[in-house]
């Protein structure tokens, strides 16, 4: 059983005028697999927008691994989560409610990423030359995880499997870890790789475009209308062409601030593919038939 | 000296104030130690826990970062050529130190972070992602280590946590190759803190402005306001970061939730000293010291709380109470032992002054002598009897000084009638003089006696009064007595319930009731039954708001006599306005009044005849006729006077008459009806008003029955006397508006008049109509004597011209009233009125002597005219006519003779023939001319013109008017003129108002002629005119 821990943090957006709350409050899970301090960084901004927007109260569900929001996002007590493209499927395939409101563009203007292999410059290896190395990977449902290493490894010649692979948790700490040398390559998103780049980190091979990270709605306890307006909220930031929209998300975090495209379910098919094609060892699906502890 | 009770007081509470000040201060002194140790303490843990950091970064910057290898990845990160190489390098920096960073972890320290040499970030452990921003703009420890190139640490508020920073410069040799930064969160130093000092709880709160400066926007909500002061706030007290410090505890929060609410912790914390509160909390004393953080800049960023029961704070504070209680009273029993002692010397002083002011409030005199006589002690009111001030008489001999004695006799001392009683041990009570310092003796009371003190005789005290007054009150008590006594009036002196208390020797004279009668009494006992009660009402009212009644009153001796007294009440009250007397003056005025009675009814009666006198005839006339007025009936006043009576007196002397005239009063007062009045105005006569009649006739019918009555003989001594009466009578009211009853009774005189003159013995009636044509002709005389005295008349002049020869002869003077009202009247309007009056002769006169003034002025004009005048029988038959008209001439002694002529009527010179006969020839030689005017109108007789010396003759107008027409006047005139021509008078014919008059006259041997053909009548000033265009035409 994962080590769940939430932290609520009741605050966050009251318009413009402290104190002053509207009647809806939107119960909203980040990604689990970075800092909580990063979190409030980097999202926190987003929902200040978004609750001026749409006149609604934003609370903070932090949870430490995506199981934890499955389960939440089943029985109802989150509205919103973001999440990257292989916990929604997941997510999908056990709650249909779950809805893709939009998916987040990476810098270049596309709602997509990439994951990549990296290792430290002064170590580079071929990737055919890892069995038995040490390999650091984010989590399991991470897409960059094993998923997507995994098919990156197969392709450069080695079996991850073969691998000394462990997880690291977030995408930093499997950077990091590379850098510090406790790993001799690692999986992360492509983006991450290059927020390390000053540290030395060289990105040695990158997966095909999959679909960006998305902000999930539950159908379950959001309206259709308020989901368009979530929708309409976010589609409509055009940092890239707008100088007025890029100062306003300029305090957004980094996967955040470069805008966002509607998707819908049918967007994420690349994800399923990879997943028949890649088996994670170390992921248990819960048996959501049974009511969780 | 006995200060006074309010300085006590102020001493005392001053004392006690000085007291609890200093046990104030001395507690304050013990707390302020007791804080300043805490304080001490606080900044000691605080300063220990930093400096245990700082030594423990001191530790890992020798040891683990200041090695060789270290600064060469760091100089060649920073030298590197391209950015791969750079990362690289700084990859293995991080990859270096990284079990370094990873064992400081484990202990406290957070952070590590390297910088360049110009002060951008390099490499951050805690944040590697994060590099290359400008450190110094943003952080000025790094700025102060890269400027000084020295080590230096200090507190700041961080973009997540705020906590201590240690920076430290590496250097490679010389060479200054940048920085490292070694940092812990405040929880350490807490943590630190309380490992140093674990009885006190500690807690950061921090500047809210400074954090908000830096904390990323999403951060502000981790924030908690502190409930000391709304501009601090708390890390995240959700422990969201998990080297947040541990939020406060329930008893810290409910200690700030006390502190909160006391002015002072605001005031405290932006004082930004350091400082201790004080703060209850289930009966346990709290004190949280203050400590205040800065930043490197030394800019106050934050404040380090440190909480701890104070069991000392409550100890001090019970030290203080219990002392100040003590004090208190301590000081309070001092106080209430001085206030008795005050007290119990000030009722000693108040007794001493008590008697003091007896002594000088005493209207008697007051001194004391000792054995030798010497005065020890004198009052007040002793020096003011005596004329002297106290210290003249002090020491001084009593005796010598101001003692006289009975027949102001200044005996030796030895014989002092009061110094040998005292001197015996006796008492002396008596009459004594003394002498005033001015010299007057003055009566006084004395009472001496000796003093004795403790058994021992030691002088004597001796008490006296002025009794001057009372003397002269004794004299003037008997003077009133004396007065009471002789008073002619009677007095009574009662009590306010009028019991009488006194009465004088008058009052039985008066009354003749004594004193011992009347005393206890009423003095109703006096009382007639001839007052009506409103009468002794009135007087009562007037004593209850007057104190004082005057009037008469009808009251009864003891012998039942009625008397009228005259009197005063007068109401006796004292200073308070307290009623104690009622005195009454009572003098008797029966006489008075019986005589004033008398007097009355001679005002108004006959004395002799007891019948109506002529005051109160009119007072009954005057009511009768308003009577008569008011009810539409008629009066009748009838005036009576016995005919001949004066005989009766003279030939049966006075008495007879009078009892006659009270037989006749005594009828005509029987035969007097019911609002009729008999008077008797004097003598004989007598006036009676009849009223209530219905007409003259009813009078009439009385008036002759009254004749009747009076007619009858009167049986007087055997002899019947009778006598007759005339009677004037008038009736009320007339046509004419009659003044008041004197008019009407001059009415019935004036009847009565005419009755006598008729031939008595008859009643004769007032002829109203006649009356009043009297009344006319007297008011025109009046008016036409006015009129002379205002100089009204004027005389026109008709000139007389001789028709053959044109020569203006003369001229008539003609009198005109130039009345103001009525305009220039003729004389035919007047003249009639003046007929036989006095005023026709003064008219006369004035016309006289107008014409010859006319004259003398036309002469003085060049101009000789004379001038003829009516003169009128009344002033030509005066005697001395004559002589006034010498007297008039003389007044014009430059008019020649026959400047004056005067026209006379025939009637007048007939009247008095003689007289006038020897005026005219008197006046003749005076060369004044008569002529006879209106010749032919009266007897015209031959003998008469023939007896009437005058030369002229003046035709009456009337034969002139008619001649022409008339023969019968034709024939007149001729026989006229003929009849003068033949006694040689000159002829003039008058009223010539056509020239075939004027003609006929000359054929007829009249030339003379006036008239309205020649000239009408002119004023004086038009003649000079008129002759110049006569004698011109």
């Amino acid at each position: 059983m994962l080590n769940a821990r939430l932290f609520r943090i009741p605050l966050l957006v009251c318009g413009l005028l402290p104190g002053l709350a509207f009647a809806e409050t939107l119960r909203f899970a980040p990604l689990p697999m970075q800092e909580p301090e990063t979190v409030m960084r980097e999202t926190q901004p987003m929902l200040e927008y978004l609750s001026q927007e749409l006149e609604v109260d934003f609370e903070i569900r932090y949870a430490t691994d995506y199981d934890d929001i499955l389960e939440r996002f089943r029985n109802g007590t989150v509205d919103l989560a973001y999440l990257g493209p292989l916990p929604y499927v997941l997510l999908r395939d056990r709650c249909p409610s779950a809805t893709p409101v939009v998916a987040f563009r990476e810098p270049g203007g596309e709602a997509r990423y990439t994951c990549s292999v990296v290792m430290f410059a002064d170590k580079l290896r071929p990737l055919d030359d890892l069995t038995d190395q040490p390999v650091a990977l984010t989590q399991p449902l991470s897409t960059c995880g094993y998923l997507a290493t995994a098919r990156l490894l197969r392709d450069g010649g080695t079996r991850l499997a073969a691998t000394d692979y462990r997880y690291f948790g977030h995408h930093d700490d499997v950077a990091l870890a590379v850098v510090r040398g406790e790993a001799v390559a690692g999986g992360v998103k492509t983006h991450i790789a290059r927020k390390y780049a000053h540290l030395g980190l060289d990105t040695v091979a990158e997966s095909e475009p999959l679909p960006g990270f998305a902000l999930v709605a539950n159908r379950q306890t959001v309206s259709d209308a308020r989901l368009q307006e979530l929708r309409q909220a976010l589609v409509h930031l055009r940092p890239e062409e707008s100088e007025e929209d890029a100062a306003r998300m300029a305090e957004w975090g980094e996967s955040l601030r470069h805008g966002a495209q509607a998707v819908d379910d049918e967007d994420y098919a690349p994800i399923r593919r990879l997943r028949g094609e890649v088996t994670i060892p170390e992921l248990v699906i819960p048996d959501l038939t049974v009511p969780a502890p | 000296m006995i200060p006074d009770r309010r300085v006590i007081w102020l001493l005392a509470a001053l004392a006690w104030l000085l007291v609890l000040l200093f046990l104030y201060l001395n507690w304050q002194d013990k707390a302020g130690m007791h804080e300043q140790r805490q304080n001490v303490a606080l900044d000691t843990a605080y300063r220990a826990a930093v400096n245990s950091f700082d030594l423990a970064a001191q530790a890992y910057f020798r040891e683990a970062v200041h090695r060789a290898e270290v600064l060469d990845l760091l100089r060649a990160g920073q030298q590197a050529e391209g950015e791969a190489e750079q990362a690289r390098l700084r990859g293995r920096l991080y990859r270096t130190l990284w079990p370094t960073y990873d064992r400081l972890r484990d202990g406290e320290l957070r952070q590590l972070h390297f910088h360049t040499a110009e002060g951008t970030s390099f490499l951050r452990f805690f944040s590697p992602e994060y590099h290359g921003d400008d450190l110094r703009a943003t952080r000025p420890l790094i700025r102060e280590v890269h400027r000084t190139r020295k080590p230096a640490a200090g507190f700041e508020t961080g973009r997540s946590l705020s906590g201590f920073r240690y920076v430290y410069p590496l250097h490679d040799g010389d060479e200054f190759v940048g920085s490292v930064e070694f940092s812990i969160p405040f929880r350490h130093v807490r943590e630190m803190m309380n490992e140093l000092d674990d009885t006190r709880q500690f807690q950061l709160i921090l500047r809210r402005d400074a954090v908000e400066d830096k904390v990323p926007p999403g951060f502000l909500s981790l924030y908690e306001t502190s409930r000391l002061h709304k501009d601090y706030v708390l890390e995240d007290t959700s422990l969201v970061f998990p080297d947040s410090p541990r939020p406060p505890s329930e008893e810290i929060r409910a200690i700030n939730q006390r502190l909160a609410a006391d002015p002072r912790t605001a005031e405290a914390i932006e004082a930004g000293a350091q400082g201790a509160l004080s703060v209850g909390l289930d009966g346990e004393t709290w004190v949280v010291n203050l400590l205040p953080v800065t930043d490197p800049a030394g800019e106050r960023v934050a404040y380090v709380l440190a909480y701890a029961p104070d069991p000392l704070t409550g100890v001090f504070r019970r030290e203080f109470a219990a002392a100040a209680m003590g004090a208190t009273l301590l000081i309070g029993l001092a106080l209430l032992l001085l206030l008795r002692l005050i007290t119990s010397r000030e009722r000693l002083r108040n007794q001493r002054a008590y008697q003091q002011a007896v002594t000088n409030t005493m209207a008697e005199g007051l001194y004391a002598q000792d054995e030798a006589g010497r005065i020890t002690f004198i009052n007040p009111a002793a020096s003011e009897i005596l004329g002297y001030r106290p210290e003249d008489l002090l020491g001084k001999d009593a005796h010598t000084q101001f003692h006289r004695h009975a027949g102001n006799q200044y005996p030796d001392e030895r014989d002092c009638p009061i110094r040998q009683r005292v001197t015996t041990g006796r008492v002396f009570e008596g009459e004594e003089t003394f002498r005033h310092q001015d010299g007057r003796l003055i009566p006084v009371e004395v009472s001496s006696r000796p003093l004795y003190q403790e058994g021992v005789r030691t002088g004597a005290v001796t008490l006296f009064r002025d009794i001057s007054e009372h003397k002269r009150a004794r004299e003037r008590q008997k003077l009133a007595a004396s007065v009471f006594t002789s008073a002619n009036e009677a007095i009574i002196i009662t009590d306010p319930q009028s019991r009488i208390l006194m009465v004088n020797e008058a009052f039985t004279r008066l009354t003749g009731y004594t004193p011992e009668e009347a005393e206890g009494h009423n003095p109703s006992i006096l009382g007639s039954g001839r007052q009506e009660p409103a009468f002794y009402r009135r007087m009562w009212q007037d004593l209850r708001e007057n104190d004082y009644w005057h009037g008469e009153m009808w009251n009864r001796r003891k012998n039942g006599e009625l008397y009228l007294q005259l009197g005063t009440i007068s109401a006796v009250r004292d200073e308070h306005g307290e009623l104690l007397h009622y005195v009454g003056l009572f003098s008797d005025i029966t006489e008075r009044r019986e005589y004033q009675e008398k007097l009355e009814f001679l005002a108004h009666y006959d004395p002799l005849t007891e019948l109506p006198n002529r005051v109160l005839l009119l007072d009954r006339l005057r009511q009768a006729m308003q009577l008569a007025t008011r009810e539409g009936r008629r009066v009748c006043v009838a005036y009576l006077d016995l005919d001949d009576f004066k005989d009766i007196n003279e030939q049966w002397g006075h008495a007879t008459g009078d009892r006659m005239l009270l037989e006749l009063a005594r009828r005509l007062e029987a035969g007097r009806r019911e609002g009729d009045t008999v008077a008797r105005l004097a003598g004989d006569e007598f006036v009676l008003v009849l009223v209530n009649l219905e007409s003259d006739e009813q009078c009439r019918a009385m008036i002759d029955e009254l004749l009747q009555t009076l007619h009858r003989p009167i049986p007087i001594d055997g002899q019947h006397l009778s006598c007759n009466a005339s009677i004037g009578v008038t009736t009320y009211p007339q046509t004419d508006a009659l003044e008041d009853g004197e008019q009407l009774l001059r009415q019935a005189d004036q009847a009565l008049y005419q009755a006598k003159l008729q031939g008595k013995n008859r009643p004769y009636f007032f002829d109203a109509a006649g009356d009043r044509r009297l009344r006319d002709r007297h008011e025109t005389l009046e008016r036409l004597k006015l009129a002379l005295e205002r100089e009204e008349f004027v005389l026109f002049y008709q000139p007389k011209v001789n028709l053959r020869t044109r020569e203006v002869i003369g001229a008539e003077a003609l009198i005109r009233w130039q009345h103001p009202e009525r305009g220039l009247l003729p004389p035919g309007a007047f003249l009639d009125d003046l007929l036989e009056q006095p005023l026709e002769a003064n008219l006369s006169r004035w016309v006289m002597e107008r014409a010859l003034a006319q004259v003398s002025a036309w002469r003085a004009g060049g101009i000789h005219l004379p001038v003829s005048v009516n003169v009128p029988a009344q002033h030509l038959q005066e005697p001395d006519f004559a002589e006034q008209m010498a007297g008039l001439l003389a007044r014009f002694p430059h008019l020649p003779a026959n400047s004056l002529e005067l026209e006379i009527l025939e009637s007048s010179a007939l009247a008095s023939l003689a007289h006038v006969s020897r005026v005219i020839e008197r006046c003749a030689a005076l060369g004044v001319q008569f002529s006879l005017d209106d010749f032919g109108t009266g007897y015209s007789s031959l003998a008469y013109l023939k007896r009437i010396p005058v030369q002229i003759v003046k035709i009456d107008r009337s034969f002139v008017g008619d001649m022409l027409e008339d023969p019968d006047d034709l024939a007149l005139l001729e026989g006229i003129i003929q009849l003068a021509q033949v006694f040689q008078r000159q002829i003039i014919a008058e009223g010539m108002e056509t020239p075939e008059q004027g003609e006929r006259l000359r054929e007829l041997g009249c030339e003379v002629v006036q008239g309205y053909g020649i000239a009408r009548p002119m004023p004086a000033e038009e003649i000079p005119g008129w002759l110049h265009r006569w004698q011109n035409a």
